[in-house]
This record gives structure tokens, C-alpha cells and sequence, in this order.
């Protein structure tokens, strides 16, 4: 009886995971040729939550995780090529006090991802038809806490490894420059080619986090997040704007998110999202997406992730489909460890209020339960309104010098 | 005394084997074993017509890739081709049949939906009963 039970334990399990592999949709060559662009702003994204402080640390690495060739092959136009799309990323932040009031910062994100014929840890395959690409982006951050203004800028390096003739031409290395601005709830990111501006994101993260010395609860908890984020379509392509409104809707546990295009005017994507905790270690959220293949219900792809500290499992949810080359119909494991901290706090990216292990107040004062005759001096007795004298037992000595008497 | 405190050590040598080999398993260092990212063509051309070249046909038809450019006679095997070819695609085989009474045909069959698992594949090619038709079977 035992073993049928295992044994139908194993089968609930496989059965998903089996089923989720099988109907795995292949990732496009259009996906992957985009995905220079969608790196750089998924970094220049984390940046800004990251640089909501202006202060203290961050750290973060990761790589997705698909043991299966069938669950994200590419399609191409001569059929279905077996192999792995992969994303293996890594980000580092710190800051400390140069003089009072005054933090200066250092950040460096780093992301290597793309498609290839094999699994691997650092060298790929290199097919003909794989794509490995790496972003990589560095700078430095000055804030003046007393103000509440942060100052941040640096470069954006996009180099491609290994692009097989299957895409569309691009250039081996790319340059581009970015700039952020940040005063109390207020950001201004933006981001360049050249003398070409490629994005511009506009935040008011107007939600009151403790985390960064604002309120634990209260109506101040529940005002939006609402970020507006500009993209240059480039000489071929119409620029566009995609309006996003996060919402505190219980007690900074359950949050909403919905975001939208335009000028197509169109919903893009909705997210419900519940943390167990408000320092966000842990994460259960159910998405919806449009994926704009305009065919009726299949142009909403509905999903969901848990993310728990040092692994995430997404099905379909939003989050994979736009760090993954849109990978859809399949299990994505990523297997991570990400953590923020100011002042000793430790938080996850985006918190607002840090983890309550760290958060434990003592309100006691000092006391000893010492017995009061044991010829030592109590804490009670040195507060007492009594003057208190000390007498110190011990050997007086005198330090004596060739041909000096004693000093 | 000595021995089992070797056994021990083995035991704790062994389990240490075990994590090691999960751990990399996972990072995908292990998959290389398994799973070969090209494929090894060889044809056996057991027809009657002269195979002229095996390519890789995109699915609208306007795009070639060619994977065996090589003359293969009745009864007779190609050399081994190894291209990045895993997965599956439509293959286009040119052959030049023989007509009686007249100079060869040139033609070609397409075959849909043909799966490569990577690694080595030998490819028989044979007449089909049903006339007119090529019979494919990879041993």
C-alpha cells in the first residue's frame, strides 16, 4: 500500500513536468535577435530598483536551469532545431560613506545569454544556428542621503560571442552610455547610443517603504508605483511607450501590476503577486501576458512562478517570457541567490521593508541578576544619585632610567 | 580496525562522489555525454536511382541548405557528413533516375518532418514499393 502510494506520488509529480516539456513551444530567431536590446534594458530595470536607496549593497547571480533539449528548441525557417536557450547573469552593488551624508557607489551587472546546440557552464557549442551574446554594465553612483538624491551613469558594453548567419546582421560590439537620476521618489533613467537616445524610463515610486525610512503601514504604503518607459524604434520603427502601475493592494504582502502599450494603446501584461513576507525572499504570482500573435485566445498567455530564495520555477509566467526569448509551455527552473541591504538589513530587490529576522527591536534595557553583595558594582547602583567611588587594589610601581631618578 | 576506518573513508569518499557528480549533472557539464549537439550523415543508397546531393529545404520552399554534395550510385555509400543538423526538418534528395529509352530524369523527393537525434545516423535509401517513391529508414 505504501509503495503504491510513492509510486503515485512520483507520477503527480512527473506527470506535469512530462506534460510541460512536451507541449514546450520552440523560441523564435526574432526573439533572440531582439535579445541585445532586452538584456540591456532588463539590466538598466534592475539598476533602478537597486539605486532606489542610493546606499548600502546588493548581490546577485543565477542561471536557468533545462535539462530537456525539447523544452526550448529554436524554430527556424528549415524546421525545429533541438538545443537550450540560456540565461546565466550575475549583478553586484555597493556603496559606502565617503563623509557624512555622502555615499559613493560602484555597480556592475553582467548577463550572458542566448541559444545553443549544448548545455554548458562557460563554453557553448557554437552551431550554426546558436546566439550568445553577453551585456555587460558598469558605473558609479554618488548620493547624498540628506537630500535624498542619488547620481548615477556609466556604460553599457553588448558584445556578441557567436551568431550563426540564420539572424539578421548585427554588430560585434556595441557601446552605449546611461545616466540615472533620482530625487526622494522620483527617477529619470536614460539611456544612449552615441548622440542617440535609445531609452528614457520615468519613475515615481511614490509607495512609502520602510526600508528606505518611510512608513511600516498606513495610507502612505498604498499610493502607486507607476514608471513610464520610452523606446526609440530606430529609423525603421515607431518609437513607443509602455505605461506600468504597480499597486500595494494588502498590507505590502499582495501586490497588482499591470502594464500597457502604447501608442497601440493595448494591454500588455497583469500580474498579481503575493509575498508571504514584505521583504520579498519568497514569492507566489500569477501572470497574464499578450503575446500579439493575434489569434483569438491564444494571444493571452496566462502563468504563474514561485520564487523562493535560491531557486524560481515559472510556467508561462511573464517574468520567463521576457528574460527568455518568450520560452513558453515548459517548466523554467532558475536556480539564484539575490539579496539587497542597507544598514544591515537584508531584503530582496524591490522589498519594501526588510526580513524580520533582522528587524527584531530589543525594547529591555540592560539588566543583571547579580546578587547585590558580591563586591561588584551593578548597573542599578552606578545610576543611583549616591556618588560612587572606585578602589583599585594592585602594586604601585616606578619606572626607573639609567641615570634619572624615578619619573 | 585500520580496515573499517578505510571503509568509512570510502563511504565518505564515495557519497562526496555522488554530490559532486549531481552537482555538475545539474549545471549541465554532464549533458555532453548524452546528448550530441551535430549529426554524422552516411547514406546507403539501395535504390535504383543515383542520389546527387542531400539537402535541408526551409519549410516555404525558398531557401536550401545543402548537407551532402556527393555523387552516391546504386549500392554504394557516401562518406560521413557531419553538420549541425539536430532536430527536425524537411530533407530534399536529388536523384537522376533511369529512363528507358532515353537520357536519365533528374528529380528530387522531399521528405517532411524527418527527426535527427544528433550523433550518428546511417541512412538506408531504398525503392519503395508503391513506385516512384523513395523508402527511408536510419539503422
Amino acid at each position: 500500500m505504501m509503495k503504491l502510494r510513492n509510486t503515485l506520488k512520483i507520477f503527480a509529480c512527473a506527470l506535469p513536468l512530462l506534460a510541460g516539456q512536451a507541449l514546450a513551444d520552440a523560441v523564435s530567431i526574432d526573439a533572440l535577435a531582439v535579445g541585445g536590446a532586452t538584456m540591456r534594458d532588463n539590466q538598466l530595470g534592475e539598476i533602478r530598483d537597486v539605486l532606489r536607496g542610493g546606499r548600502g549593497g546588493y548581490l546577485d547571480f543565477g542561471f536557468n536551469y533545462m535539462p530537456l533539449v525539447s523544452q526550448t528548441p529554436l524554430k527556424s525557417e528549415y524546421g525545429e532545431h533541438d538545443g537550450f536557450a540560456f540565461r546565466h547573469h550575475m549583478a553586484g552593488f555597493g556603496a559606502g560613506e565617503i563623509s557624512k551624508n555622502n555615499y559613493l557607489g560602484f555597480l556592475l551587472w553582467f548577463e550572458r545569454s542566448g541559444w545553443d546546440g549544448e548545455d554548458f557552464v562557460l563554453f557553448p557549442y557554437y552551431n550554426d544556428f546558436s546566439a550568445v551574446r553577453s551585456v555587460t554594465t558598469w558605473g558609479f553612483s554618488y548620493t547624498q542621503s540628506a537630500m535624498d538624491l542619488t547620481v548615477a551613469a556609466g556604460m553599457q558594453h553588448q558584445n556578441v560571442e557567436h551568431v550563426g548567419d540564420i539572424y539578421p546582421d548585427e554588430n560585434d560590439s556595441l557601446l552605449y552610455s546611461w545616466a540615472h537620476l533620482r530625487w526622494g521618489h522620483t527617477s529619470v533613467q536614460g539611456s544612449f547610443h552615441r548622440t542617440d537616445w535609445r531609452s528614457l524610463r520615468i519613475s515615481m515610486d511614490l509607495e512609502s517603504r520602510e526600508v528606505y525610512g518611510g512608513r511600516r503601514s498606513g495610507p502612505l504604503t498604498y499610493l502607486p508605483n507607476l514608471e513610464v518607459a520610452l523606446y526609440n524604434g530606430g529609423d525603421d520603427g515607431d518609437d513607443s511607450v509602455r505605461v506600468t502601475w504597480e499597486q500595494n493592494l494588502i498590507a505590502q504582502r499582495l501586490y497588482g501590476e499591470v502594464s500597457f502599450d502604447f501608442p497601440s494603446r493595448e494591454f500588455h501584461s497583469a500580474a498579481l503577486k503575493y509575498y508571504p513576507d514584505p521583504s520579498r525572499m519568497i514569492g507566489f504570482e500569477a501572470t497574464c501576458l499578450r503575446r500579439n500573435v493575434r489569434s483569438g485566445a491564444a494571444d493571452l498567455l496566462w502563468g504563474g512562478a514561485i520564487d523562493l530564495l535560491f531557486v524560481r520555477i515559472g510556467y508561462n509566467s511573464a517574468y520567463e517570457y521576457n528574460h527568455l526569448y518568450r520560452a513558453k509551455g515548459t517548466f523554467i527552473a532558475e536556480f539564484k541567490f539575490s539579496m539587497a541591504t542597507i544598514d544591515g538589513f537584508l531584503f530582496s530587490r524591490g522589498a519594501p521593508r526588510s526580513a524580520p529576522m533582522e528587524t527584531m527591536k530589543l525594547d529591555k534595557k540592560n539588566k543583571d541578576n547579580w546578587p547585590k553583595d558580591d563586591g561588584k558594582i551593578h548597573l542599578d547602583q552606578a545610576t543611583g544619585s549616591a556618588p560612587k567611588t572606585l578602589e583599585a587594589k594592585g602594586v604601585r610601581y616606578e619606572k626607573t632610567t639609567y641615570g634619572g631618578g624615578a619619573k | 580496525m585500520i580496515f573499517s576506518s578505510m571503509i568509512r573513508s570510502a563511504r565518505r569518499l564515495a557519497l562526496l562522489a555522488v554530490f559532486a557528480l549531481a552537482t555538475f549533472g545539474l549545471t549541465g557539464c554532464l549533458s555532453h555525454w548524452f546528448l550530441d549537439p551535430s549529426t554524422r550523415l552516411q547514406v546507403e543508397n539501395r535504390s535504383s536511382s543515383t542520389i546527387v546531393g542531400i539537402d535541408v529545404v526551409s519549410e516555404d520552399g525558398s531557401s536550401i541548405r545543402p548537407w551532402i554534395r556527393d555523387t552516391i550510385a546504386p549500392g554504394e555509400r557516401s562518406r560521413v557528413y557531419e553538420e549541425d543538423w539536430v532536430g527536425t526538418f524537411n530533407i530534399r534528395i536529388r536523384v537522376i533516375e533511369p529512363a528507358s529509352g532515353k537520357a536519365s530524369v533528374e528529380g528530387s523527393y522531399d521528405i517532411e518532418d524527418l527527426e535527427f537525434d544528433g550523433g550518428s545516423e546511417f541512412l538506408v535509401v531504398s525503392d519503395s514499393e508503391k513506385g516512384h517513391r523513395l523508402h527511408l529508414e536510419f539503422k
